[in-house]
């Protein structure tokens, strides 16, 4: 009787405390498609990114680089021959497709591409106006710039800092370039309301980034609205990045301002990476102050955060971008 | 023995009315009858020793001039032909509400429920039914119960609202003796703010609705509240495992003025302060140089107070009070001292939420052809939230006097949120006979929002400010709705009765003005005596949002008015069904709805949970919903055993552009929905009860594709982290994973004891969850990080609630 008893309660401890997890198989009908990534602008080549895409289920194409596709990038309806690159030089790598030259604002940019293994895919773009000549007022510490600006809205604009320094200690010189990290302030405070209007993301005219990877601040096209836009930040120089000097070294620091002005898609395709790659766990104030979309949209709590995609049949991005920059600025 | 339990001694005293009062409590039996019968002269002997429903029927109405007839849970009382009573027989088919004070509440004729009202979707529920009911965590509750109907989706489990034929939590109008309230839930949906001790009855519409009601575009709960007893003071007393009741009415002036109170306190934050000091005194002891405390709190209270004065039997005026609020707090700190330095945190986060409600209520019937119902009212809707983060280090190597040696860092978030409606409704009633019936009328509401955030954040090092930054971000608007309705019920043949109504309402905030005309029809032929059939259709407007960051009923959630870019949210609905009854106790009910819904509002994820507020609409995206289905309600019914069977086949889907170019499913998309309830009388003492719930899990959102991360010489292709093999999930269609179903069963029991003083007691036992299912609430997906080259996923759902036994003790006295 005794033991019976024991067995009744064991039974009930274990169906009391039972895993509060269990497995499932997610049945998701998917299938590969291309995956397109170009950002067409003021840089000297344009590249154009072409994978082919897993769709969840089944195993990893690690072999996803296309090695071959049939691929066509129009401006203003003439055709360029994008050429495959088979080996890196400058800036261009391996696998990826790539034009000589830069794209002028006000353009219009297609591309189709077809690989014969999934559905061909297209995109169109126009390049956004220049950046207007704008003003600053730069520190070591801070940077705020003022311009004017003739259509408000889906105009959105970035800002960056570069640095220079050059190490000079008599027998050797050595010049290294960093992005200056955007630092939160009154205009970018984690979890606020005042972050809606910027992010951080990693942009060189080449890829785009969200966490981790920030040197450029975007603003949405509300800080455009009024006619005039006013940006400001402050900022900071990780020393890990640049070359270590001695006591007796010449240290020489100088800065560019870079003011971005990137097309609608670019900055709907940068914002759900953004958020995206948000984590309740990257602030230490706690999940009241976390953005949410891009934590708790895993778990169902806040509506989830979707890859943009202006590629018709397919998934990823054709935006354009323009940028305008100062001439190398000492503080001294 | 049974018979001993029931007797009254004080039922020798009791008038007939009262004696129907204790039948109806004891056997859940409603009583229809005309006012005109006696029910008001002494009745005879002890009839609740007769045993059984017909035998106490058969004694309390014995030589008095009644007659009584049972019709499943209601009796009908008629003037016995034998005494040569001049009145008439009422039509019982066509009672819809008939008046009395029967232990000062109102008696709702609902012979045949569904059979006998226009109106489709409607459910009517009396209070009675909820304290006979199942008590979820020790207390029934309204939202729960309403949750179990048919095309109410119920949401994430135990975290919810009321999702009404693919509508969104909150669209729903919640009224109140006649005024709207806001926030409904305690503890983020686990409890509803509705004291069911003071319930009269709740009429529930899913579709159909009348003209009296407007501003809420998916359905409308319209409680009641008893006023309190004009003849004698009896109350109950209430305990259970998280909360405990008090209620409390009686006359003021014998048959002239009553009172009702109820309060309800839950206690959890009693039990937790103290095991958190304990767990943290047990976990500093022995350590010299640092101390933790993590202190957690939670408590929800609400109050209704009514006082009701009659200046005769066709006029009276009544006020109604209700407060209900609820209250979090947590602090975390930590402090370290060495020879070196002294460190210490402090982290409080204290949330509050609750409504406060006064209103005032006039009832004068002019003839018994025209009657009227003035409400004014006051209702306000409150949330704070407050957090402050503060970190000081103190340098103790050098010289303590002086503040240049410590560093002090202090973040501090605030929000506020405010809503007061300040309205007026009058409502008129006039019945030129027995089958037409015109109700007419009108409001005005003045909504103030003031919703308000700020945000600090300072950094002190060596006393001097490295930034001190303080911002706030707040909306002051004024909303002014007017609304006025007409409404027409009439029974144009033996056969055809039609409900037709019209309602106009005008709104306009911050410069914006909207002119809403819904029209209203509601239609039912009669087959048979017990088939009807019946069609509406209804289209409702809603000029308030709830804006909102996430899907859970929190404090930072505030609403505010439509506005430039949010147009008033709009439905159209259609609902047709056939409504039958059966020999044998057994009745059902197939209806079926179309739905479409105009200006939703989701939110864009650019944002924290704090919404930017000047600016609000810029973080919402708007776009459509539809909804459609078959509900199909069951059941076999006697006053002993009632067996139930509700389910519902629907499908719910939305379109928001900026999402998705196509319409893809909302994330309570339930496709089935099934509940079994049984209730069984077993006789005086015991009852039982039991309900299974099960519906099509819900939906999520989960990548549908994978970038392989590409690597080529020092340029990462797609994206530089290193750590996944993984390197990019691409998502695709929002909601495009369907959940594992969602089951689980519950028990309970009703056990009805004397007191030594002769008082009746009730223990409830219930089980929540009785075998433990672990249904999801969300779930996340993994691979295999050994074999990287295969991503096939694996979900895992997460799930939090098990079985929960509680139990309540209730004393009537």
């Amino acid at each position: 009787m005794r033991y019976r008893h024991y067995t009744l309660i064991i039974l009930a401890l274990a169906v009391l405390f039972q895993g509060c997890e269990r497995q499932f198989d997610i049945d998701i009908s998917a299938t590969g498609k291309l995956f397109l990534q170009c950002f067409p602008g003021q840089r000297d080549t344009t590249i154009i990114q072409l994978y082919k895409t897993n769709p969840l289920g089944g195993k990893v194409d690690f072999s996803s680089i296309l090695d071959e596709a049939d691929l066509s990038f129009k401006v203003n309806g003439v055709e360029c021959n994008p050429q495959k690159a088979r080996q890196r030089f400058g800036s261009v790598y391996p696998g990826c497709w790539f034009v000589p030259g830069n794209v002028p604002s006000g353009a219009k940019v297609e591309i189709t591409a077809e690989c014969g293994i999934v559905d061909p895919v297209g995109a169109s773009t126009v390049i956004p106006a220049l950046v207007p000549e704008f003003s600053y007022i730069l520190s070591d510490d801070a940077v705020s710039i003022s311009l004017n600006v003739d259509n408000a809205a889906n105009t959105y604009y970035g800002l960056a800092v570069i640095c220079e320094r050059t190490v000079d200690n008599g027998d050797t010189r050595e010049v290294w370039t960093v992005n200056m990290d955007p630092l939160d302030d009154g205009g970018k405070i984690a979890g606020m309301p005042y972050n809606r209007t910027c992010m951080d993301i990693e942009f060189d005219g080449r890829t785009v980034g969200g966490k981790g990877k920030d040197n450029v601040r975007v603003w949405s096209d509300e800080v455009s609205k009024e006619g005039k836009v006013d940006l400001a930040m402050r900022i900071g120089l990780d020393d890990g990045k640049l070359p270590i000097y001695d006591m007796g070294d010449s240290v020489s620091l100088r800065y560019k301002v870079r003011v971005y002005r990137f097309s609608r898609e670019l900055f709907l395709y940068a914002e759900s990476l953004f958020l995206s790659s948000y984590d309740v766990n990257t602030y230490s104030s706690g999940i009241i102050s976390a953005p949410v979309s891009g934590s708790w949209g895993k778990y169902g709590i806040t509506p989830p955060v979707l890859s943009f995609t202006n590629v018709s049949n397919g998934l990823g991005v054709l935006a354009g971008w323009t940028m305008r920059e100062t001439e190398w600025i000492s503080l001294d | 023995m049974v018979a001993i339990m029931l007797s009254v001694p004080a039922s020798a005293q009791m008038s007939i009315k009262e004696g129907m009062a204790r039948i109806s409590e004891r056997y859940g039996v409603n009583f229809v009858y005309d006012t005109a019968l006696p029910v008001n002269v002494p009745c005879h002997g002890a009839f609740l020793d007769k045993g059984d429903l017909d035998g106490c029927l058969d004694a309390l109405f014995k030589d008095s001039g009644i007659a009584w007839e049972r019709r499943r849970k209601f009796v009908i009382l008629t003037a016995a032909k034998t005494e040569g009573s001049p009145l008439s027989p009422p039509e019982h088919n066509e009672i819809s509400f008939q008046m009395d004070t029967i232990t000062a509440a109102k008696i709702t004729g609902m012979i045949d429920r569904n059979i006998n009202f226009t109106q489709t979707g409607l459910t009517k529920i009396d209070g009675a039914a909820f304290r006979r009911g199942f008590a979820v965590l020790s207390s029934p509750d309204v939202l729960k119960t309403l949750q179990t109907l048919p095309g109410v989706a119920s949401g994430t489990e135990m975290l919810s609202n009321l999702y009404v034929h693919g509508g969104d939590g909150s669209d729903n109008l919640f009224l109140l003796d006649g005024v709207p309230l806001y926030q409904i839930c305690h503890l983020g949906g686990i409890f509803s703010a509705f004291n069911t001790d003071v319930i009269d009855n709740l009429d529930f519409y899913k579709s159909g609705f009348p003209a009296r009601y407007g501003g809420r575009t998916s359905s409308v709960v319209d409680i009641k509240t008893r006023d309190g007893d004009f003849k004698e003071y009896k109350g109950l007393f209430s305990i259970g495992l998280l909360d405990g009741r008090i209620q409390f009415e009686g006359p003021i002036v014998k048959d002239r003025t009553s009172f009702n109170l109820a309060i309800r306190r839950s206690w959890a934050d009693a039990i937790m302060y103290p095991i958190c000091r304990i767990r943290d005194n047990k976990r500093n002891d022995g350590m010299n140089n640092t101390t933790k405390s993590n202190v957690l709190g939670y408590s929800f209270t609400d109050f209704n107070a009514s006082v009701t004065h009659k200046f005769s039997e066709n006029d009276r005026l009544s006020a109604h009070f209700y407060i209900g609020n609820d209250s979090f707090k947590k602090t975390d700190s930590f402090s370290s001292a060495s020879d070196v330095a002294v460190m210490s945190t402090q982290t409080d986060t204290d949330m509050g939420w609750g409504n406060i409600l006064a209103s005032v209520n006039w009832q004068k019937d002019f003839s018994s052809r025209w009657n009227m119902r003035v409400v004014s009212y006051w209702s306000g809707s409150r949330s704070v939230v407050n957090y402050n983060d503060t970190y000081d280090y103190m340098d103790n190597t050098l010289d303590v006097n002086d503040t240049s040696t410590g560093a002090e860092k202090h973040n501090a978030m605030l929000g506020h949120s405010v809503l007061d409606d300040i309205g007026l409704t009058a409502d008129f009633d006039w019945k030129p006979s027995t089958a037409h019936h015109v109700r007419l009328g009108g409001n005005y509401i003045h909504h103030s929002f003031r919703p308000d955030y700020g945000y600090g954040e300072s950094y002190y090092v060596s006393g001097r400010p490295v930034y001190d930054v303080f911002l706030r971000d707040s909306v002051r608007a004024n909303g002014h709705e007017a609304g006025i309705y007409l409404e027409d019920e009439m029974s144009l043949t033996s056969w055809l009765k039609v409900n037709m109504g019209l309602r106009n309402t005008v709104y306009s905030a911050d410069g914006n003005a909207w002119n809403s005309l819904e029209p209203r029809l509601a239609l039912k032929v009669q087959l048979a005596p017990d088939v009807n059939v019946k069609t509406s259709y209804a289209e409702m407007s809603q000029f308030s949002h709830q804006v909102a960051t996430t899907y859970l009923d929190l404090p930072t959630n505030c609403w505010l008015p439509s506005g430039q870019l949010v147009a008033p949210m709009r439905s159209r609905q259609v609902a047709a069904g056939i409504y039958s009854k059966f020999p044998h106790d057994l009745h059902l009910n197939v209806e079926g709805w179309f739905k479409t819904m105009d200006n939703l509002v989701e939110y864009n994820g650019m944002n924290s949970m704090f919404v930017r507020l000047d600016e609000w609409e810029e973080s919402f995206k708007v776009g459509k919903g539809r909804s459609y289905g078959l509900e199909v309600d069951g059941g076999y019914e006697t006053p002993a055993l009632s067996l139930n069977a509700f389910y519902t086949l629907s499908w719910n889907e939305r379109f928001f552009e900026d999402f998705w170019q196509g319409w893809y499913p909302d994330r309570n998309d339930n496709r089935h929905k099934l509940t079994l309830q049984a209730n069984w009388r077993i006789n005086g003492k015991y009852e039982l009860y039991s309900a299974w719930n099960y519906h099509s899990g819900n939906r999520m959102t989960v990548p549908t594709q994978v970038l392989p991360q590409v690597y080529t010489n020092d340029v990462w292709l797609v994206d530089n982290d290193q750590t996944m093999p993984i390197s990019k999930w691409l998502y695709e269609e929002p909601n495009n994973l369907k959940l594992p179903d969602y089951h689980r069963l519950d028990i309970g029991m009703n056990i009805h004891r004397r007191t030594w003083h002769g008082r009746e007691a009730v223990w409830n036992i219930s089980v929540y969850n009785i075998y433990c299912r672990i249904n999801p609430i969300y779930a996340t997906f993994s691979y295999d990080s050994t074999k990287p080259e295969e991503v096939k996923l694996e979900g895992v759902s997460h799930g939090f609630i098990p079985i929960i036994p509680t139990f309540s003790y209730t004393l009537r006295f």
